[in-house]
């Protein structure tokens, strides 16, 4: 008995084999950034496109963020098994100027041209999210945010100011603001008015790209950037906005905490500017309720430009090394044509058709389950700071925040830093 | 005769025979990354990019690079203190321990010990929070002292935090080193000594010390390679920060290629960071061979 079961085991197998031999699945490999709610949406629609196409199999490589662009560009590097993935726009123009993504190609989306494929998302999307280089259209947005402030309204009732009328609109009011949100127990402070991440570069690199856009400089594009080291006067102003926070009026006080998000969740700042709409999830995770948050705009400075904080999102592209391109885009279009899933758990992706012609976000549901999107996100996502678009962005990034360093930590001064700041850009340019 | 010669010759080919696994897993995984990062250091590339040949241009610019240097006088200026700190301590401890009269041997011992089974990153995560203004050590001092350093935000303070770490963390493996070279000093001449009269810094200095030669050269060298190499404590406390007070070489290499995409200019630092490492590999080799040492 043992051995004819043991007969028909072996006999099903070899018949499998032989069924999956006849007809071999083509694998698409796409490399993601893993986070537990957007896994889960991104699985059912790598499933819903499995199903529409039984002869293709998607494995998902789900990487986290921050180490995601390095692990693309070594699996690149090595000739290995890359069909498409996920950059975003701080990140994309070193994979794009060298030739490692394929343009969009429009009949994978069912479209003659390539002016219909960008018509299916909010116009300037595809730029914002980094997609675009040397005016060709490589990425397809999968996820467009920006920077607000947030202010922690039980801080602010607590220093005996309104929540309603007293949020900061200029930088000036913003630091009496913050001032107020200070606490002090004894001689220890317990709580910053102000902070931002002081140990990546990136983010005090952002903050500062929106305060000099809105004294008029361009920080988005490499030209403008270059140009914009000859304006001391503006660079001046922006650097001495932002370094007067730790070194003069001491509403920022590195030593407290080092991570702004964290920071924030847990009460040891009452204010900080580099969260998205997603941030709302979040908090969810620390021990600040929503109920005692609110996001607010960008200050300004009186006569500057309006402008709000940066503008950044993730596009997704079709690898150099795709064995089918057309195919790895129309897999590209099914991931990104869940913007109502998204929406539903603070993420916004700027679709508005899908291919078959069909809107694709449901505006309302923005509302709905994003708090303060009319009256903050929404508004300021027209009016963002553009992130620098460069092969040398990550350079860039670390010279500002060496200037930033030199005097928040070492007390050089605002004029000395500029001028290091200025030779180093210039020298990254050269 | 003949016979016997013919023997020794096959033996010493079987000999080559043995080692060749682990020749091969060498070559493969130690000696073949070597040369590539040398001839990587050649070049200019990001990964993305082709190679660009640059010839010596980033062995040389990097003599001039001013980071280059910070990070190649931080890493001394941390072994240094790190590798001194860390032997006298784990020699004091293990003279205390090795001494009768003390209680709870085991446990104190088992107590400096554990640092060093600790996972690094978990040990990096619980310092930053007890550097941080409101962590225990800022508000102890500040209790005892009325005021305490800025320890992760000073860049005098912040080198001097992470060696403070390090040295918790390692002491304890070479306090074992210097146990075991303790436990082969015979007994006979602690009583020979005493009964000459000879005290305990009479007893140290004439055959404790002389007879712990090799155990100091030991633990002192291979504490040297092993602080020179460090990454993940600075990696995780500091980032290199602030200004740059905490970047070591290894954290300047990795930023250089991960953050910065300049693999080739990372390559050309990581040459310089193994020919350092191959003076002090050669003194070690040099001081046993000699018979200075382990004779």
């Amino acid at each position: 008995m043992a051995r004819r079961v043991l007969i028909a085991v072996m006999a099903l197998a070899l018949l499998a084999t032989f069924a999956a031999g006849a007809a071999p699945k083509e694998v698409l490999f796409h490399y993601h950034w893993t986070e537990t709610v957007y896994d889960t949406i991104n699985e059912n629609a790598v499933k819903l496109f499995e199903a529409q196409n039984p002869n293709v199999e998607v494995k998902m490589v789900l990487l986290p963020d921050g180490d995601r662009a390095n692990i693309i560009r070594t699996v690149l590097a090595a000739n290995g098994s890359i069909d498409s993935f996920a950059l975003n726009n701080g990140e994309s123009a070193e994979f794009l100027s060298a030739g490692q993504a394929v343009p969009i190609i429009p009949a994978a989306f069912g479209k003659s041209s390539i002016d219909d494929v960008v018509k299916m998302w909010t116009p300037g999307a595809i730029a914002t999210c980094g997609g675009m280089w040397n005016d060709q259209y490589y990425g397809i947005p999968f996820e467009l945010s920006n920077y607000v402030g947030w202010i922690n309204i039980a801080d602010m009732k607590e220093a005996g100011l309104n929540p309603a009328t007293d949020k900061p609109k200029t930088w000036d009011q913003f630091v009496t603001v913050a001032q107020k949100l200070v606490k002090m127990q004894g001689n220890t402070r317990v709580r910053n008015g102000f902070m931002c991440n002081s140990k990546q570069a990136v983010f005090n690199f952002l903050v500062l790209t929106a305060m000099m856009e809105q004294l008029g400089q361009d920080w988005g594009s490499e030209k403008g950037l270059i140009a914009s080291m000859d304006n001391t006067d503006a660079l001046v102003r922006g650097m001495k906005t932002y370094t007067d926070l730790v070194t003069a009026s001491k509403v920022w006080d590195p030593s407290l905490d080092d991570n702004d998000r964290e920071g924030f969740g847990n009460n040891k700042t009452g204010i900080f500017l580099t969260g998205g709409t997603w941030y709302w999830g979040v908090l969810d995770t620390y021990s600040v309720k929503r109920k005692d948050v609110e996001p607010f705009a960008y200050p300004r400075f009186p006569g500057g430009k309006d402008v709000g904080g940066v503008g950044y999102g993730y596009c997704l592209y079709v690898s150099k090394l795709a064995k089918d391109p057309t195919l790895a885009f129309r897999f590209l279009d099914a991931m990104a044509s869940q913007p109502n899933e998204f929406i539903k758990q603070g993420y916004h992706q700027p679709r508005v058709t899908l291919s078959n012609g069909k809107p694709a976000l449901n505006a309302t549901l923005a509302k709905k389950y994003i708090p303060y999107y009319d009256q903050v996100f929404g508004g300021e996502l027209e009016k963002t700071a553009v992130w620098l678009s460069s092969t040398k962005q990550n350079q860039v990034q670390d010279a500002v925040w060496d200037a930033i360093s030199k005097v928040i930590y070492q007390g050089t001064s605002v004029e000395d830093a500029v001028a290091a700041m200025q030779s180093a850009v210039k020298a990254i340019y050269q | 005769m003949r016979k016997a010669s013919y023997s020794v010759a096959r033996l010493q080919n079987h000999g080559y025979v043995f080692i060749l696994p682990t020749l091969i897993f060498f070559s493969i995984f130690l000696i073949y990354p070597m040369v590539s990062a040398f001839r990587l250091s050649l070049f200019e590339w990001n990964l993305l990019s082709p190679q660009k040949f640059v010839g010596l241009k980033n062995l040389t610019g990097m003599v001039r690079d001013p980071q280059v240097i910070n990070s190649y006088l931080r890493t001394l200026h941390f072994s240094a203190i790190s590798v001194g700190a860390i032997n006298i301590l784990a020699f004091v401890f293990a003279l205390m321990f090795s001494s009768r009269g003390i209680r709870y041997k085991n446990f104190l011992q088992s107590l400096i010990f554990l640092p060093v089974i600790l996972s690094v990153v978990a040990v990096g995560v619980v310092w930053e929070f007890m550097y941080q203004s409101t962590g225990l050590i800022p508000v102890l001092l500040r209790s005892l002292f009325g005021s305490s350093p800025a320890w992760l935000t000073n860049t005098r303070a912040a080198p001097y935090a992470i060696i403070i770490t390090y040295v918790w963390k390692s002491v304890g493996y070479y306090m074992v080193i210097y146990i075991a070279g303790l436990m082969d000093v015979p007994a006979s001449f602690y009583e020979a000594a005493r009964m000459d009269g000879a005290g305990f810094w009479n007893q140290l200095w004439y055959i404790t010390i002389p007879n712990l030669r090799n155990t100091f050269a030991l633990a002192i060298i291979s504490c040297i390679i092993f602080t020179y190499g460090q990454f993940d404590i600075q990696y995780v406390i500091t980032k290199g920060g602030p200004a740059h007070s905490t970047e070591i070489l290894s954290l300047l290499i990795y930023r250089e290629a991960f953050d910065l995409s300049r693999f080739g200019l990372s390559a050309a630092i990581s040459v310089l960071f193994v020919l350092t490492l191959l003076v002090f590999s050669v003194l070690q080799l040099r001081l046993f061979r000699s018979g200075a040492v382990g004779g």
